[in-house]
């Protein structure tokens, strides 16, 4: 009996995480692969900082812990602006029901205002819903799938979550 | 001899002959240097001692940040350790961070915790927080929880913030709920420099009227002393290539040119009980001179040797013996004969004659047993100080409470090479000093963060990834903490502060850059006192050579070396037995000893060798010495003993510990003077009828 357990224990966890939907815990491709991932939505960010090394950074703006991390940086912007350039990928986790928000920052002419509002003043927006930014949310859609993100902050440097 | 061909005649009628016109001069030129003297002397002596040090140079010329690490211990046995307390000592490191000038607090707020912040599966973050982030219960709990952790921060009810300071900061006037003791307080020089110099004014005055029971010596001593230490500060501070004058230069000044007044005045106070008119001067003069002179040759080129050394501090000291040296030397024989010409004594007092007479006549029946006993005991402890100086490493941190080592890699950046390096000095010094309680460096976060992401994962630097570590410095503002102007810094903890110095010796040896002034100053204090070994045994090397000279007799020569070496066996083996911290103010000591120590002994040495060319015993040689050289030796050494007693009460540290060394130290030596050197002559002198041209009389015995 007990060997029997043993043999299905591995195969029920599995299937059960398959059915809850919980993404895999881990990052789906190599740096280098991830890096060339990530290139090709470089466009799509929002970008704060000119700094030589580049963080890039999967987040959603309904998300506690992406506004503390926002936080974080906003808090010694003088040296993060300088030292790196931040790319922010907004990525909906589907608990948070954030695509509308998503939707109404990506189509909002000053993007960055509009993200700091959202998510460090935590200031209630107009919601807009503008056709032309689905193709962006679902290009960011497709790269985090592919790479492999399952939470937020996903924080990205030199190709490997942090 | 006619008059015109004895020595020193034609000098002295050429003195006396012009002595207003010189006079004026003398004193024209005194006013005028005194108006160039920059006001306020310093007493804070770390500059002097960094500045020229090895390390202190090696960081100056990388133009590498360095840092004063101030102590601001809070006292909060009103609260014990409770929240609030915490409240109260945040709102005080609020304050301290505030204070113009603090690059960095270290205490236990700053202490970090690495968590992972996790809400659930899908929104989680690995953060560094700091305790000042954190509530006061937590703060409260976590110092309970591990206090070993937090020792260097709190221990019992005392709870010390290291301030991280890149020059002076004013550290006074700081709110706060607890008493504070700091390392480092405001100082108002001004107020020490009239106290200081109202006690020599008043204790000079006040002896020199009670030792020879008239007003003339304290008016004529002051006018001397003052015009020797104004025309040494001034000329110090015109030719010296160190800015600030310390103020162990006046202290030093003033020793010397009281004994030389002394020596002076009592000549001519003592011949005028028989002779009267020039003839006393030129008395005095001859009398004098050979051994001033070689006193002064000694001091110059023996402790004058210091103005070679790369340091400030010895440099200072060096030059400062070289010029008082000299100015009491000329003004002794210019200016001092000319004012005494104007006045006479009747009836001089030598209130000491009887006694000097009974002191000769009590050693010259000395027991030989005790003489025997005495050297033995001082070879005991001249081989106990040896042995301690090799085997233990002399205590030179004035800060007992500093159990920090602040180094920085000479590589700048935050890259894998950096890190290996700080992982390469941490696992050396763990294993090669158990003293070493932590470290805190930017290899420990990144160890500590990359086991919190990959539990029960074996810690390999090769596979970590240093600039995702780095991102996370910056972001959780630690940079600043883990790295100084783009440097790699390492703390270095230690639970026994004894240990510190060889662990500097290992840090230098192994070319590891130290970064805390602190360190720095024990460092540059270890180097001076080698140095200062050298200087003395130069001076002590001058001496014998030039006793020999002066005597040609290699036994003069033995005593002399066996009279000085006596005093600093004993302070030095007092230094290592109760573990007193190297300072200026005992390098000030020593070099006062040295110097009043070979005066005394060109002095007696002098004269009780032209004593014994005449036709007098050994014992009426030493009852003679003892009136003529022992009194005025016993009245300066008294005089200046009690001086520097007196310094005691100055309320600052460096003048109150000059005073205390230079009165244990010029005790000692006057105890030597007068109670073994003479006792030596008679054991070592009495006897050798072998020597030429020495009369040997009559003995004790018969």
């Amino acid at each position: 009996m007990n060997k029997l357990i043993i043999f299905l224990l591995p195969f029920l966890i599995f299937t059960t995480a398959g059915w809850s939907g919980i993404p895999e815990k881990k990052q789906l491709l190599s740096p280098e692969a991830t890096l060339q991932v990530i290139d090709s939505i470089k466009g799509t960010a929002i970008v704060f900082g000119e700094g030589d090394k580049e963080i890039h950074t999967f987040i959603d703006p309904y998300c506690s812990m992406s506004q503390r991390y926002l936080s974080f940086i906003f808090k010694k912007k003088k040296v993060m602006f300088k030292k790196y350039k931040i790319y922010l990928y907004l990525y909906e986790l589907p608990r948070k029901k954030s695509k509308e928000i998503i939707k109404t920052i990506l189509s909002s002419e000053y993007k960055k205002i509009m993200l700091k509002q959202v998510m460090l003043d935590k200031a209630n927006v107009d919601l807009e819903d503008n056709g032309d930014v689905d193709e962006i949310i679902e290009e960011i859609n497709e790269a985090a799938e592919k790479i492999g993100v399952y939470k937020r902050p996903y924080i990205l440097i030199n190709g490997k979550v942090k | 001899l006619t008059e015109k061909e004895l020595p020193y005649y034609n000098y002295l009628k050429f003195l006396l002959k012009y002595r207003i016109l010189l006079l004026v001069l003398i004193f024209s030129a005194i006013i005028f240097s005194a108006t160039f003297i920059k006001e306020g002397f310093v007493y804070n002596d770390k500059a002097l001692w960094l500045n020229g040090s090895k390390e202190y140079s090696k960081l100056l010329k990388l133009k590498y940040p360095s840092l004063n690490v101030e102590q601001v211990v809070a006292d909060i046995s009103v609260d014990g350790w409770s929240t609030e307390a915490v409240d109260k000592l945040k709102r005080l490191q609020k304050e301290l961070l505030e204070k113009e000038g603090v690059a960095g607090v270290n205490s236990l707020f700053e202490q970090k915790s690495i968590i992972n912040n996790v809400l659930n599966d899908e929104q989680s973050m690995m953060e560094i927080v700091s305790l000042v982030d954190e509530d006061d219960e937590t703060v409260y709990k976590a110092v309970l929880e591990e206090k070993g952790k937090f020792k260097s921060f709190v221990d019992g009810n005392k709870v010390t913030f290291y301030l991280l300071t890149s020059g002076n900061v004013d550290l006074d006037h700081i709110k706060s709920s607890y008493p504070l003791t700091k390392t480092q307080t405001t100082e108002d020089t001004h107020f020490k420099d009239v106290v200081l110099f109202s006690i020599l004014f008043i204790i000079l005055i006040a002896s020199f009227s009670i030792a020879f029971k008239s007003i003339l010596p304290s008016i004529l001593g002051v006018v001397f002393i003052t015009s020797t230490t104004i025309a040494t500060v001034a000329l110090f501070q015109l030719i010296s290539a160190v800015q600030v004058t310390h103020i162990s230069i006046v202290i030093l000044s003033v020793t010397v040119s009281v004994m030389d007044f002394v020596y002076l005045y009592y000549k001519w106070h003592l011949i005028q009980g028989y002779r009267h008119g020039p003839i006393v001067l030129y008395r005095v003069i001859t009398k004098t001179v050979i051994p001033i002179f070689w006193t002064t040759f000694v001091s110059i080129v023996g402790i004058g040797s210091l103005v070679f050394v790369d340091s400030q501090i010895l440099y200072s000291m060096g030059m400062n013996v070289i010029l008082s040296s000299l100015i009491g030397f000329i003004l002794s024989f210019t200016m001092l004969p000319m004012m005494l010409s104007f006045f006479s004594q009747k009836n001089p007092q030598i209130v000491t004659k009887n006694s000097a007479i009974y002191f000769a006549r009590k050693e010259a029946a000395y027991h030989k047993n005790g003489l025997q006993v005495f050297i033995l005991v001082s070879v005991a402890v001249f081989i106990y100080s040896l042995y301690s100086y090799l085997t233990e490493p002399l205590t030179v941190s004035s800060h007992k409470n500093t159990n920090q080592i602040h180094i920085a890699l000479t590589e700048e950046g935050l890259t894998q090479e950096t890190l290996l390096e700080l992982q390469n000095i941490q696992n050396l010094l763990k294993g090669e000093f158990n003293a070493i309680s932590s470290f805190d460096s930017a290899y420990n976060e990144i160890r500590k963060l990359y086991l919190q992401e990959h539990p029960g994962e074996h810690f390999n630097l090769h596979n970590v990834d240093v600039d995702s570590y780095a991102f996370m410095f910056d972001l959780y503002d630690i940079t600043r903490k883990i790295m100084a102007n783009d440097h790699l810094t390492l703390i270095i903890y230690l639970n026994d502060i004894s240990e510190k110095p060889k662990i500097l010796n290992f840090l230098r040896d192994e070319s590891i850059m130290i970064q805390d002034l602190s360190s720095l100053l024990d460092m540059a204090k270890t180097d001076s006192i080698h140095t200062l070994f050298y200087v003395i045994f130069f001076t002590l090397s001058l001496i014998v050579v030039a006793i020999m000279y002066i005597t040609r007799m290699a036994e003069f020569s033995r005593i002399a070396l066996v009279v000085n070496m006596i005093p600093l066996i004993w302070f030095f083996a007092a230094i290592m037995l109760f573990d007193i911290a190297l300072s200026t103010e005992m390098l000030v000591a020593m070099i006062i000893t040295v110097a009043l120590s070979s005066d005394a002994t060109f002095h007696f040495i002098f004269y009780y060798h032209n004593q014994r060319h005449k036709p007098r015993s050994s014992v009426k040689a030493l009852e003679s010495s003892f009136v003529y050289i022992g009194t005025p030796l016993g009245m300066g050494n008294i005089i200046l003993a009690s001086t520097f007693v007196t310094l005691i009460f100055i309320p600052d540290q460096t003048i109150s510990h000059i005073g205390i060394f230079s009165a244990i130290l010029v005790t000692l030596s006057l105890i030597v003077d007068l109670f073994v050197l003479p006792v030596l002559f008679v054991n070592r002198i009495r006897n050798n009828s072998s020597v030429q041209g020495f009369y040997h009389g009559q003995s004790i015995e018969g």
